[in-house]
């Protein structure tokens, strides 16, 4: 039997955090949560997840410097970055250039996360 | 350019210069030559009236009585004797008298001394020898005196003697005279009585020196440094050249083939070198009154005069100076060019670059101060320039934040604010999601309800995005992509009533944009069109094509027509028709489409929006 697939859901946002949690799981994935970049990069660490689903707009670390952690770490890893649209140009482009999969914006529905999920999955 | 000027005129000047000086100089040599003619006549001409008066003198002399009375007394006695001999040859044929000298009888001595008295005077008079010897024979050819030496056999039979009894006149060749070591001309004359009865024949040698005496005079006077007399011969030998020549056994002059067959005054030249002419002039005898003349050739041998040296070089020194000023014209512009082209070359070359927007070009110092004050004024210029256009485009960059930054401080209130409704709204429409998958086989009402939250949480959604796309421009982040495939996906994140029929006409071409901004914009037009269109059976065209290096997008529906006073106002941000709308949307979509270095225009009939971009490469 397969083992399931480890989504890591990044998000400050606890109640889109949950909602989105709730979504995935229903959609058939692991999921492992964080809520501040810090705390991610631990949790990959950790968990080793198959694809990484973060917001950008988080305190303590934002979601790209988390994903330069977390690339630094892993240079495979497979991060997606949730924008609300104001980000940072140069964070963004460096994290273009460093793999970054793809990035949403939010307010997203369930079939664009599934969309993005099962293509880089 | 200057050069070659400078130089044609220096070519010209030359050429001209040249050109005139050798007319003048041919000139000058032709006056010259006739000049020279001139004094080859005369000389000519008076040697030969020296030699007649000479006959003529020595004609007068056979007039003399003493002479003409010698010679009748002679005549008898020697016919008298001649009669004797026969008788005594007749008696004795053995005697051979006609081989013995002749007696003394026949001489008269009174005569003799009369003949070295004209000698005598002849010598006192000229300094020199006129006469080398002189003599006179009767009818017989027997001396009846003679000046000095003894010659008392019979001449009859000579040329000279009978001659001079048959012509009148005898004139011998110039020979080279053994006895008196002298050349001399014998003249033979015919004496006769006044009935014109023959009596004998007086003969006169005539010394050379006197011969040409009155050509000797000329000739001292004319002779100069470059310019030589002489005297030459029917043979063509020199017998005068700066003094009496030996010429007995001296070759003809090099001319004297030359100016045998021509006329009897004339000029040629000798020379190679049309610079240094060499000019004989030359007058052949002619006689004078009864003397017919010995066909002699008087010349001027002239190789140029000190005038005509002068004009040669004149000549030459301005073909020097022509080359020298065509030498100079092109040293002086190449050193132009050098000190000058060069420079001004390069000034034109840094305005150039100043029109460019390069400023940082620098004149390198030049040799000369009026081009360095020029070059260092383009230098402080460039760098004034570089200040200018520095400050506005700080004073530009400033603006262009203020612009970027378009609404201030409420600008970055509304901005916070639009974004930070992004999360409950997304947490709003991850719930109705949530809520939708829980309700299974639900009222109908709650489903309509949900639906009707769903456009809501869109509406909402798309309004927080026109705020947040009006209020920053964020660069351009390029990717290829293909146009239709954008297209598509705008359509994709709407929701298209079933009452509208989409029809994408594909050209299928790829473009460099910033996809997700584009995205915005063809989401806001069509988004526009399906709310213009209503519930009414509607239409909505997008035609996409390449004209020339532009991508033309027209994005038309089938709604009613925007009403031509707000048709220009579409665009201006804030503007809106809409109760629901932000009036930021097709605002948003003009800064977009500007971005991209395109534009944007709407039309009527039907209501399009056209789109122009630029087609770009990633090469490009």
């Amino acid at each position: 039997m397969d083992k399931k697939k480890i989504i890591l859901i990044v998000d400050d946002d606890v109640d889109l955090l949950e909602n989105t949690v709730f979504l995935i799981k229903s959609a058939g994935y692991d999921v492992v949560m964080a809520q501040n970049g810090v705390e991610a990069v631990q949790k990959y660490k950790e968990t080793n997840p198959n694809l990484v689903l973060m917001d950008v707009r988080m305190p303590i670390m934002d979601g790209y410097d988390a994903f330069f952690k977390i690339n630094q770490y892993d240079s495979n890893a497979k991060v997606i970055l949730i924008t609300a649209y104001a980000h940072d140009e140069k964070k963004h482009t460096k994290a273009k250039s460093l793999n970054l999969i793809d990035t949403i914006s939010k307010p997203y529905t369930i079939e664009q996360l599934e969309n993005i999920i099962s293509k880089n999955i | 350019m200057l050069i070659i000027g400078t130089f044609g005129i220096f070519l010209i000047f030359g050429v001209y210069g040249y050109y005139s000086f050798s007319i003048s100089i041919q000139e000058v040599n032709k006056l010259l030559t006739t000049r020279n003619e001139g004094f080859a006549f005369n000389m000519m001409q008076d040697l030969d009236e020296y030699i007649d008066k000479r006959i003529e003198d020595f004609r007068q002399l056979t007039k003399l009585p003493i002479i003409q009375e010698s010679l009748v007394k002679s005549n008898q006695e020697f016919l008298h004797r001649q009669q004797v001999e026969k008788i005594m040859k007749e008696h004795d044929p053995l005697t051979n008298i006609e081989d013995q000298p002749f007696i003394s009888p026949t001489v008269n001595t009174e005569l003799i001394s009369e003949l070295t008295d004209v000698i005598n005077f002849y010598k006192s008079e000229y300094d020199y020898d006129v006469v080398s010897e002189l003599y006179i024979t009767n009818i017989y050819g027997a001396n009846v005196a003679i000046d000095s030496e003894t010659s008392d056999y019979r001449h009859d039979d000579e040329k000279w003697w009978q001659e001079s009894k048959s012509k009148g006149t005898y004139i011998g060749e110039t020979e080279y005279d053994e006895k008196s070591k002298n050349y001399i001309t014998i003249i033979g004359l015919r004496i006769d009585d006044e009935n014109g009865e023959f009596l004998g024949v007086l003969r006169v040698s005539l010394t050379l020196i006197d011969l040409i005496h009155e050509f000797i005079n000329d000739a001292e006077i004319l002779n100069l440094q470059n310019r030589s007399i002489l005297l030459i011969n029917e043979k063509g030998q020199t017998i005068y050249s700066n003094g009496i020549q030996d010429f007995r056994e001296s070759q003809a002059v090099s001319y004297f083939d030359l100016i045998q067959p021509l006329k009897d005054v004339g000029t040629i030249d000798i020379s190679n070198n049309a610079d240094e002419p060499i000019f004989i002039s030359y007058a052949k005898s002619t006689g004078y009154k009864q003397f017919e003349g010995f066909g002699w050739t008087s010349v001027v041998d002239q190789s140029s005069s000190s005038f005509t040296e002068e004009f040669v070089d004149l000549k030459n020194s301005f073909l020097v100076i022509s080359i020298l000023g065509m030498v100079s014209s092109v040293m002086i512009g190449l050193v132009l060019s050098y000190f000058i082209s060069n420079p001004l070359r390069l000034l034109s070359k840094m305005a150039k670059q100043f029109s460019g927007g390069d400023f940082d070009s620098n004149f390198k110092g030049s040799k000369i101060m009026e081009i360095n004050m020029i070059g260092n004024s383009f230098n402080a210029m460039g760098q004034d320039l570089k200040k200018l256009i520095e400050t506005e485009k700080k004073l530009a960059e400033s603006h262009a934040m203020m612009k970027n930054e378009r609404l201030g401080a409420i600008g970055q209130l509304s901005a916070s604010m639009a974004h930070d409704l992004k999360n409950p709204l997304a947490t709003i429409k991850t719930s109705a999601t949530i809520i939708q998958k829980q309700i299974i086989n639900a009222d109908p009402e709650i489903e309509k309800a949900m639906q009707r939250m769903d456009r809501a949480i869109f509406r909402m959604s798309h309004q927080i995005d026109d705020v947040l796309n009006f209020v920053r421009t964020t660069p351009l982040n390029l990717s290829e992509k293909r146009i239709t495939d954008i297209i598509n996906e705008s359509i994709d994140s709407l929701e298209i009533p079933n009452n509208i029929k989409l029809k994408i006409t594909d050209s299928d071409f790829i473009i460099l944009s910033d996809t997700k901004k584009l995205e915005t914009v063809f989401t806001n037009i069509i988004l526009n069109a399906i709310q213009a269109i209503g519930n009414v059976e509607g239409r909505i065209d997008i035609k996409s094509q390449i004209i020339n290096d532009s991508v033309k997008i027209e994005i038309s529906d089938s709604g009613p027509n925007i009403s031509s006073e707000i048709l220009d106002k579409v665009f201006e941000p804030l503007f809106t028709t809409k109760e629901k709308g932000t009036g930021l949307g097709l605002s948003s979509c003009k800064n977009i489409i500007e971005q991209h270095g395109g534009t944007i225009s709407a039309h009527n009939n039907p209501t399009t929006f056209t789109i122009i971009l630029p087609k770009k490469t990633k090469n490009q």
